[in-house]
């Protein structure tokens, strides 16, 4: 039924006029290159304006400088040691802090007395602001390695810990109630129906650690680093070497947005049975 | 009213005659796979010959009398087979849900229970699945204890909602708690509910009627002794209940498994079950044997008769209960369920 109106349908394309075909081809690029016309024009003019000297090359070089800048740096291979470093700190740190964060945070969502003993701690520590804590953290730990990881562990546990436990607090107990009355106990339960109804909030919680995961990794490279993308932008401002300053900022946009696609293709692939994660489902 | 002086109405000396073994020996060679729903049944004239021996048993449930228990060990053997409920009480704070309630359904019957909301039936269907337990009295299948939440095997309950994992396929859902291997055998019962070739989607795909039907398979897929269904068909439309209706009948009789129904509509209660059974402030309200040829003509003056005698009751139980403070449905312990692994 399906292939003979599909069939039909093709048939009738060429005898519907070329026209047709090439408008809708003209209609859907155009739907798609809208949302960069902006950033287009908006780098256009950023080119033109440093090149015909309205902008200082100080206050903002030519985009054409930043990219020229970029490739020296990947040139000399030393771009490639800093993003080497800076991944390292923020995956080192995401592991501690979101593996303690989702580790706690199934304790107090499992267990009554856990969660009486340590959850009203961590509701008044998460109001914490983290960076607010570089004075002490510096006090603590100096300003070597485990200051970077300490903070990066630390802003990436609470979103970790709060949706993991609010996840798990959220499975329907209907379910669980369904699946003991099944038979299954234990590890069972907790695999085959506390964990999956538990994992779109956890899922929640891995996007937001992984923006915190940067936003903290700059601040604290920024304070102090021999190594890593915010010592490559520290080292630039000191030379005055704006073109280079850009190219860490614009490394930290690649790498977030890396991230942020990351944890997009897990929920797609985790929650496929998810009405709201199938592909598709969004068009 | 109390239980004994309803029991005459029930036929309370009638044992079980008619016993799953018997039904088995005049099974009806029924395909699963080409009739999912028993709608075209060109058996209409074989059912109804074979009907004859269960309308000549009568109503074959009986109310147990806390005395006969005494005076009859030597039926000890047959009456221990099927679901026995002795003297069960359970109440929730000051307020008694159940008290002092007994009922037994012999091994293949099919029971329904109705009453008003609150009246403690839903409390009744959840003691017996051992989703809680009780303060007073047995429950026992078959002469085995069925109490506490030890999850007895030869158990399996059905809910209002289905009750499906959305994260596990049809399949998967119908072979929850079991081993792989497994997977075969719940395609199999999955046929027999009609959604075989559904076996690999997501339950958000499917409709309420479907959902409901996986979660029958996934209950059968057990071969459980015993069948509880809390308003499985509460939540659908009138048509696919009537569906559903067919589809618990037929699978009732190829299987042979004792079934307990908890429902608030009567037409429902007459069309499915040997026994509807009222239950009014804890205790056993009305015991009404249904001795309607299978299947049942909805149409039919005496199935109407019927309905209509029933519904009388359950209203005339309301209107009585109407200066009562009407009770609340009891908060489910269900909301509070703990999930410590």
């Amino acid at each position: 039924m399906t292939q003979t109106t599909l069939t039909n349908a093709q048939a009738a394309v060429p005898v519907a006029s070329h026209g047709g075909t090439l408008q809708r081809f003209w209609r859907t690029t155009a739907r798609r290159l809208a949302p960069w016309a902006v950033p287009i024009v908006l780098v256009a003019l950023w080119q033109l304006a440093a090149q015909e000297g309205w902008l200082s090359t100080r206050v903002l070089p030519a985009p054409s400088a930043v990219v020229d800048a970029a490739w020296q740096l990947a040139v000399s291979g030393q771009i490639w040691r800093d993003i080497g470093v800076s991944t390292g700190r923020a995956v080192i740190g995401f592991v501690i802090g979101g593996g303690l964060g989702l580790l706690l945070g199934m304790i107090t969502g499992l267990s009554r007395v856990a969660e009486t003993a340590l959850d009203s701690t961590f509701q008044m520590l998460r109001n914490i602001p983290h960076l607010a804590l570089i004075p002490l953290v510096i006090l603590w730990f100096g300003i070597d390695e485990k200051a970077k990881l300490f903070l990066v562990s630390i802003g990436v546990f609470f979103p970790m810990y709060l949706n993991t436990y609010a996840g798990i607090r959220a499975v329907d107990p209907g379910l669980v109630e369904m699946a003991r009355s099944y038979g299954l106990r234990g590890w069972a339960l907790y695999r085959d129906v506390i964990l999956p109804g538990a994992l779109p909030s956890i899922l929640v919680g891995v996007r937001f650690s992984l923006g915190l995961m940067w936003v903290t990794l700059i601040v604290a490279e920024t304070i102090s680093a021999q190594s890593g993308i915010g010592y490559l932008t520290m080292n630039a401002r000191e030379f005055l070497q704006t073109d280079i300053v850009l190219v860490g900022i614009l490394l930290y946009a690649l790498l977030g947005k890396l991230a942020d696609v990351l944890a997009k293709e897990l929920e797609f692939r985790w929650l496929r049975w998810h009405p709201a994660f199938q592909r598709g489902a969004a068009a | 009213m109390s239980a004994q002086q309803l029991a005459p109405v029930a036929g309370a000396d009638i044992e079980a005659e008619w016993t799953a073994e018997q039904r088995a020996s005049v099974r009806l060679p029924l395909d699963p796979q080409i009739d999912p729903l028993g709608t075209q049944l060109p058996l209409g004239a074989n059912l109804a010959a074979h009907a004859v021996p269960r309308t000549a048993a009568g109503t074959n449930l009986k109310v147990v009398h806390p005395a006969s228990d005494t005076q009859a060990p030597a039926s000890s053997a047959s009456s221990a087979a099927g679901l026995r409920i002795e003297g069960v009480g359970k109440r929730y704070g000051a307020r008694p849900v159940l008290s002092d309630f007994s009922l037994s359904i012999p091994r293949g019957g099919f029971a329904a229970i109705v009453g008003r909301s609150g009246c403690g039936k839903s409390t009744l269907l959840r003691l017996i699945a051992g989703l809680e337990t009780p303060d007073a009295g047995r429950i026992t299948l078959d002469g085995h204890a069925l109490s506490g939440p030890s999850g007895a095997v030869s158990t399996r309950i059905m809910f209002q909602d289905a009750r499906l994992l959305p994260w596990r396929t049809v399949l998967e859902n119908v072979a929850l708690g079991l081993p792989k291997s497994s997977h075969g055998k719940a395609l199999d019962v999955l046929g027999e509910v009609g959604l075989a070739e559904r076996a690999n989607d997501w339950p958000s795909q499917l409709s309420g009627g479907q959902r409901q039907r996986v979660a029958l398979a996934r209950a059968l897929v057990h071969q459980p002794d015993l069948l509880l269904l809390d308003e499985p068909l509460g939540a659908l439309d009138a048509l696919t209940r009537i569906e559903m209706h067919a589809l618990i009948e037929r699978l009732w009789r190829a299987h042979g498994f004792t079934a307990l129904l908890v429902t608030h509509d009567v037409q429902e209660a007459v069309a499915l079950a040997d026994r509807v059974v009222l239950i009014e402030q804890g205790q056993l309200g009305l015991d009404q044997a249904v001795s309607l040829a299978r299947p049942r003509a909805r149409g039919s003056v005496a199935f109407a008769g019927l309905e209509a005698q029933v519904l009388a009751r359950v209203l005339q139980t309301e209107a009585s209960a109407g200066a009562h403070v009407p009770a609340p449905e009891p908060l489910w312990p269900a909301a509070t369920v703990r999930w410590a692994v």
